[in-house]
């Protein structure tokens, strides 16, 4: 069959080895490659909104995708930030609930579709997927546990550093003897994420950048201290 | 603007047909199905409710149930000139890769609509 897009192989993937199906071989992967769907979404394009039927997964190849939901007060939270080498919509792969959440890309994203009738198939013929996969509902597991105990036992200061700390993780680059977080979010996103108000993230801020834990250019963020910052943020990191 | 997406009117059978490889499923919430430039990550045949073919915010065409597009420029991997939004409460068969080869496998041709018999 023809095509008129250049396909991005998986063998090309900017986030090759970070992903679930990374450690297929030869035939196998090229045989995802020619399955897949790859699109470009713009910042601001949805790839899937909450109460909607999913019917396979999205393999994140590069940029960074947010994912919210709204309450039954009508207010949205980010519960996620994914970026290269995630998955989304792994969940629907093994049952039947609608989307509880709505994927947005923050800036621009490079996003591979895979259908779900295709990924059983691989996980009954390839115990490299589907343990990748186990492992993934693991950590995205292990994620949730986290989060829901830094909301009952963590204060908003301990919070905003946690959330700086874990940018520095999936985000954080050595740039001149600092961390250069390589994500551009939004103060109403930041405060989203930890659940409070933009006022008093700001506010936090600003007393992270006095304590000498951050510095801040435009709006990148950079962590310059970050023993200091695992001590404030009250873990053992 | 010229709309190039190849569109089937399809009968009753082919519905009946359709929902044995597939499950149709309702969207609760409006959303892009397909951006502009992007290619669908399926065909969709629309059972119950409207999806509108978008360019420059402006609807160019609107989709009525019964209609079959977007299995062509998957299979073709062919890029949209349009977004296609789905309206609240819409029911469609999603016919994604997988299902697409199951069909073309199972089915003969003359049992499939135009589009299929293209890509036999």
């Amino acid at each position: 069959m023809s095509r008129h897009n250049q396909h991005l192989e998986c063998e090309n993937c900017p986030s090759k080895g970070k992903g679930i199906f990374c450690e297929l071989e030869g035939l196998a992967l090229k045989d995802v490659s020619e399955h897949k769907v790859d699109n470009t979404y713009k910042k601001g394009q949805t790839l899937f909104v909450q109460g909607n039927p999913p019917f396979g997964m999205y393999c994140i190849s590069q940029g960074n995708i947010k994912v919210t939901q709204v309450g039954e007060d009508g207010k949205e939270s980010i519960v996620r930030i994914a970026t290269e080498g995630d998955v989304l919509g792994h969940r629907s792969i093994f049952t039947d609930q609608y989307y509880n959440a709505t994927a947005t890309a923050l800036d621009e994203t490079k996003v591979c579709f895979i259908d779900k009738k295709y990924i059983l198939k691989l996980v009954q013929e390839s115990p490299t997927v589907a343990a990748n996969l186990i492992a993934k509902l693991g950590r995205d597991l292990g994620a949730a546990e986290s989060r829901i105990s830094s909301f009952y036992q963590k204060n908003v200061r301990e919070r905003l550093a946690e959330l700086l700390l874990l940018l520095k993780e999936s985000h954080g680059v050595e740039e001149d003897g600092r961390i250069r977080l390589n994500i551009k979010l939004t103060r109403e996103e930041m405060a989203s994420i930890i659940g409070t108000a933009s006022e008093t993230l700001i506010r936090f801020m600003t007393e992270l950048k006095q304590e000498g834990f951050i510095e801040q250019e435009g709006k990148v963020i950079f962590i310059t201290d970050e023993k200091g910052l695992i001590e404030f943020a009250n873990i053992s990191y | 603007m010229k709309n190039k997406l190849k569109i089937d009117k399809v009968t009753s059978y082919h519905v009946e047909a359709f929902q044995n490889f597939t499950k149709p499923c309702i969207y609760n919430s409006e959303s892009e199905l397909i951006y502009e430039g992007q290619i669908p990550h399926a065909g969709y045949l629309l059972l119950e409710g409207e999806i509108h073919f978008i360019k420059r915010k402006t609807i160019i065409q609107k989709i009525l149930p019964g209609t079959l597009f977007g299995v062509s420029e998957l299979m073709n991997r062919t890029p949209l000139k349009f977004t296609v939004k789905i309206l609240p409460n819409s029911k469609v068969c999603i016919l994604d890769r997988s299902t697409v080869y199951e069909l073309l496998e199972e089915l003969q041709s003359e049992e499939l609509p135009g589009t299929f018999q293209e890509l036999a």
